[in-house]
């Protein structure tokens, strides 16, 4: 998973957006940490996830472009917070508007594609919400 | 100097996340997981040297190649 993070931080890196380099690089950090709490059989303690969310508010202000800064760091705290709690309908909820921020975002990248891609995860986010939250399929 | 040593734990986290990642790949995996980098190296080239647009949009298809190959490697998606 970290690979395709790379590949989005060099993109961000040509299209000039600073807040996403910044965004891809701390991403992988916290996947590695979220991965190592996974492999203890551990949850993230909520110091970690607050650390994590500090990080993110504090990103757009030091980074500040334009408006759509915002979109990338709102992404990523609702999808941390998202994976760290418990309920799968919240999960999915929260990955839902991450991946939707992350259309914006990459769109007023210039990154067209990468916007494919976020939109193809929207879809995904609303099959699963339709499929198991609504219909309650398994 | 504390900072320093939790930086630096962080770093192993990471380090040992990738190479544990990579040594659990079959050689096919292996194999498709260098071709992706030599793609990207080949796209980064395109966007700095040749044409930002093109070469950025390329990038963008080896995402979500890498988003693909991710929803078949993990068995339950979101």
């Amino acid at each position: 998973m970290a690979n395709m993070f790379v590949v989005l931080g060099i993109q961000y890196a040509i299209t000039d957006r600073t807040t996403g380099v910044v965004l891809a690089i701390l991403i992988i950090v916290r996947n590695g940490i979220f991965l190592w709490y996974a492999k203890k059989g551990k949850k993230p303690s909520l110091p970690v996830l607050l650390g994590t969310i500090g990080v993110l508010l504090v990103i757009p202000v030091l980074t500040w472009q334009d408006v759509f800064s915002i979109f990338g760091p709102a992404a990523t705290i609702a999808i941390t917070w998202g994976t760290w709690q418990n309920k799968m309908s919240r999960t999915r909820k929260s990955v839902l508007f991450g991946k939707i921020c992350m259309v914006v975002f990459n769109l007023a990248s210039g990154m067209f594609t990468a916007a494919i891609g976020s939109f193809i995860e929207v879809v995904a986010a609303i099959i699963a919400i339709i499929k198991k939250d609504v219909l309650k399929q398994e | 100097m504390r900072i320093i040593r939790i930086v630096k734990t962080e770093v192993m986290v990471v380090v040992t996340a990738v190479a544990d990642w990579f040594k659990s790949l079959t050689s096919k995996a292996k194999l498709t997981a260098l071709l992706l980098a030599v793609l990207t190296l080949i796209s980064a080239s395109v966007a700095l040297f040749i044409d930002s647009f093109i070469g950025v949009q390329m990038l963008g298809i080896i995402a979500i190649a890498l988003g693909v190959i991710m929803i078949f490697q993990t068995k339950e998606g979101c």
